[in-house]
């Protein structure tokens, strides 16, 4: 059985359901709404980011699904990310800002994790300016807010 | 240039280090409040930077000290007061002040934090909290009234005595305030610290109530010491609407589980039974029929229990899911369950107990499971026992099936037993098909037409470890559509069954991983198949047979004039025949795109047919050659992977993490592990290549033998 999304640009996209379905909010739509031939709007996700959400969805179509925890206890997190992923998520930064989205969006817990690992990986090991730098941030502080900042938090500084 | 949410930002801090925090919070106001917000949400009090510089005294970083004084005199107030400078300790309870409320998770080490964190009243939405060194209420001799308000501040001399004292009163009350402030709390845990002071198991000499105001110790004489800290405690629980999982570390009284049978603590599901004493797990009776306890669905019972336990638990707790026991065993107590035999499953004894059906239970943690079968306890829905499991006889094996008909994961290590006449005895034909999903016995030796006779029941198998099968067992698994959900295979054969192996290879349509001793195909049998093996498979540890090869003397004739030139086309018909079984055997394993995992290699001291050493030379990073003496025996009827021979048909195995030639024949040079380090790029471990590489390649044998090659 297949499903058909449309993106923000009016595109058609037809997918396997069960391909759909490792997005949480359409497999809610398709629950709700049963038996149906009608196309799933997606207002918030533009052709380009959808293609890419598919092609996610599709190599991960057999993963088991992960049950969802009630800790957010990050102890129990884990920062590798597989191969395929890593490579998948080689893209520039505008359009892995928008997997994101779409991931957070669409309720794709593992994309949205393996997202947020890889701007995680970004800003490991940089200093504040060089983060700055990366993400294209302007700094809003004062300077007497920046020094503040910085002495309030100098005992956690490695000694 | 769109920017992330802060909703996200935060989930991105949840992956982040404490030092890339710190950066993150200096970029700009927004990052500020998000990455702050991530740095306080889960902390340890431990040795790990940064936590214990907020938590100790610059002058106390040591992780179990807990006297930053010799004195514990509290009268000698001046003394102590010089040990830490007041603004330092002024710092660090502001900090704690203005970022407490920001801390989800926490677990303290030493009674610095628990007065700190309580002095700084603003930890308060505490989600989980794990204490080593164990504060039961008894010792802190607690009232039955929970002190709901917060504590509005801790005077001097009490916040010393917290500290100071790992087994002090104050300390235990201290503890147990912090948990009352925090409400919102899921998980509770006292883990068991050796380094902690053993005296918190002491019986205190007065139990004294600490009101919170001030440093006012009352003497309570209350003389009911049981009911006390329990009716605290489910004071307490009742208060913490979240509140699932408990942990108490060893405390001499055991009064929760009954309250826990009684329903008195509805929210607790999870909950871990740490006593040294049996008699509350005596005393335990089923609460009446109309409200049994169904919230519990985790019990962790860390100390050795009898039959009876088993069943007052079985009957007390429907709601159970989760049982993990050290042991279950038959005391004297249990004589008249012992009259029980599960063999015919009849009571010999005069008074026959009543079986217990307990349909909830889905799994089940001890080792000795035969032991507790004998409690009458029925469990027709457990699927998982063990993590591993002993069980002495295939006897045992079948009697335990039986038991646990939904069982779909067994292991079992231990096998003591000895092979015995009475397991060909044993009737299976007439069982139906066991769920059986997970089979691994690592066992010695029993009897393999007994074990073929229970795997012909067991078709749902995805993945199956025995050790010492015949062929016919392996026959049995290469049956067609029979055995078609097997994913992952590992055996131990008494010889090599090659077809058997390739039949199975062929029919099982979802095979990710094969390997064992006695694994091996030949060379003919994988081409003649065009559809050999699942294109799935991961990890493949197989011998390959039959490859026709001439061997390195006969190799060095083919360049000698001395030889007559039809002794020579002969050889040269032998060696070309040899390249081209060889490169239509890497086309075959060229097809198996996933391989993560390939090894031909062979075990030492397998085929004793062969010379046992032999003897290589090596060249050392200094460029000395060394001869090495090998201990695995060279095989010359498979493949050899020389360029030559046709490796780059492998080219398209990308994913290869692992590759192994051990005691194989082979021609790997300078060249070859150039183009492996070329097309493996995931490459991490060579099985083999230790022998002759270590540091700098190069054998020189392999390495003329190759040159030679690419001149023909």
């Amino acid at each position: 059985m297949t499903v058909i999304l449309v993106s923000s640009d009016n595109q058609d996209f037809k997918v396997d359901k069960e391909v759909a379905e490792r997005s949480i909010l359409i497999k809610n739509m398709l629950e709700d709404v049963g038996e149906s031939d009608s196309p799933i709007p997606l207002p918030n996700v533009t052709s380009a980011v959808l293609t890419k959400v598919i092609e996610y969805c599709e190599h991960h179509r057999n993963d088991p699904v992960q049950v969802p925890e009630e800790t957010d206890d990050p102890r129990k997190r884990s920062n590798d990310i597989e191969e395929w992923d890593m490579k998948f998520m080689q893209v520039d930064q505008e359009m892995l800002f928008e997997i994101i989205l779409a991931a957070n969006y669409l309720d794709i817990k593992p994309l949205l994790d393996v997202g947020c690992k890889t701007v995680a990986n970004i800003i490991k090991g940089k200093t504040p300016e060089e983060i700055r730098k990366a993400f294209n941030i302007v700094n809003d502080f004062t300077p007497e807010e920046e020094a503040q900042i910085k002495k309030e938090n100098e005992w956690a500084e490695d000694r | 240039m769109s920017q992330l949410p802060p909703e996200i930002l935060q989930q991105i801090g949840f992956h982040l280090d404490n030092r890339s925090r710190l950066s993150s919070l200096l970029v700009n106001r927004l990052w500020n409040e998000v990455f702050t917000t991530s740095l306080w949400h889960t902390i340890s009090s431990d040795d790990t930077n940064p936590w214990r510089r907020i938590f100790k005294p610059a002058n106390c970083q040591n992780l179990y000290t807990h006297n930053y004084s010799s004195s514990h005199d509290d009268k000698d107030k001046g003394k102590d007061d010089d040990v830490e400078p007041e603004e330092e300790r002024e710092f660090r309870i502001r900090q704690l002040q203005k970022y407490g409320h920001l801390i989800r998770h926490i677990t303290i080490y030493d009674s610095w934090s628990v007065g700190l964190l309580l002095q700084a009243r603003v930890v308060t939405q505490l989600k989980s909290l794990v204490i080593f060194g164990y504060r039961h209420p008894a010792h802190a001799g607690l009232s039955v009234d929970v002190l709901t308000e917060l504590v509005k501040d801790v005077p001097a001399r009490l916040f010393k005595r917290i500290v100071n004292d790992s087994s002090s009163v104050a300390l235990a009350q201290a503890c147990w305030q912090l948990i009352v402030n925090n409400h919102g709390l899921t998980s509770v845990r006292f883990m068991y610290s050796t380094v902690q002071s053993i005296s918190f198991f002491d019986t205190p000499h007065s139990r004294n109530t600490y009101s919170g105001e001030d440093d006012t110790i009352v003497s309570d004489d209350d003389d009911n010491l049981l009911s006390t800290p329990t009716q605290y405690l489910i004071n307490v629980v009742s208060k913490m609407p979240r509140l699932s999982h408990l942990r108490l570390a060893p405390s001499p009284t055991e009064w929760l589980l009954p309250a826990l049978a009684n329903s008195l603590l509805p929210t607790i599901r999870s909950y871990v039974l740490s006593n040294s004493d049996m008699a509350s797990l005596d005393n335990l009776a089923p609460p009446s029929p109309s409200s049994p306890c169904t919230t519990l669905e985790s019990l962790q019972i860390l100390l050795p229990i009898r039959l009876r336990h088993l069943r007052s638990i079985a009957s007390t707790f429907p709601g159970l899911k989760r049982l993990e026991m050290w042991t279950c065993r038959a005391d004297s107590k249990d004589a008249r369950l012992l009259h029980y035999n599960p063999n015919t499953h009849s009571n010999s004894g005069s008074s026959p107990m009543e079986v217990i059906v307990h349909t909830g239970m889905e799994r089940i943690q001890i080792s000795e499971v035969y032991d507790l079968l004998r409690a009458q306890v029925l469990f027709p829905n457990v699927k998982t026992l063990g993590p591993i499991v002993n069980i002495v006889d295939l006897r045992q094996l079948l009697l335990i099936l039986r038991s646990f008909p939904a069982l779909e994961d067994l292991q079992a290590f231990h096998f003591k037993g000895q092979d015995s006449d009475r397991d060909s005895r044993l009737s299976i034909e007439k069982e139906p098909d066991w769920k059986l999903k997970t089979l691994i016995l690592r066992l010695n030796q029993f009897r393999p037409r007994t074990m073929t006779r229970m795997l012909a029941k067991m078709p749902f198998l995805v993945r199956i470890e025995l050790r010492s099968l015949t062929s016919d067992s392996l026959a049995l698994l290469a049956t067609p559509g029979r055995y078609r959900f097997l994913e992952h295979v590992r055996f131990n054969l008494r010889q090599p069954c090659y077809e058997e192996t390739n039949r199975l290879l062929v029919v099982c349509p979802n095979l990710k991983s094969i390997q064992g001793l006695g694994i091996a195909v030949r060379a003919e049998d994988m081409i003649a198949e065009p559809r050999w093996t699942c294109l799935r498979l991961q990890k493949f540890h197989c011998e390959i047979h039959g490859v026709p090869r001439i061997d390195p003397d006969q190799e060095a004739q083919l360049y000698d004039d001395h030889y007559k030139d039809d002794d020579q086309e002969q050889l040269l018909e032998l060696h070309r025949q040899s390249l081209l079984v060889q490169r239509q055997v890497y086309q075959q394993l060229a097809r198996l795109t996933d391989l993560r995992y390939l090894d031909i290699g062979f075990p030492q001291r397998r085929y004793r047919q062969y010379p046992p050493t032999y003897t290589i030379t090596r060249i050392t990073g200094t460029g000395d050659p060394v001869r090495t003496r090998c201990y695995n025996t060279p095989i010359p009827d498979t493949l050899s992977f020389s360029l030559a021979s046709g490796l780059d048909e492998l080219a398209t195995l990308h994913r290869l993490d692992t590759f192994g030639f051990k005691a194989v024949n082979h021609q790997i040079g300078e060249e070859e592990l150039q183009w492996m380090s070329r097309h493996w790029r995931q490459l991490r471990t060579a099985y083999g290549l230790d022998a002759y590489v270590d540091g700098l390649l190069c054998d020189e044998k392999a390495d003329k033998l190759g040159r030679r090659l690419k001149e023909l």
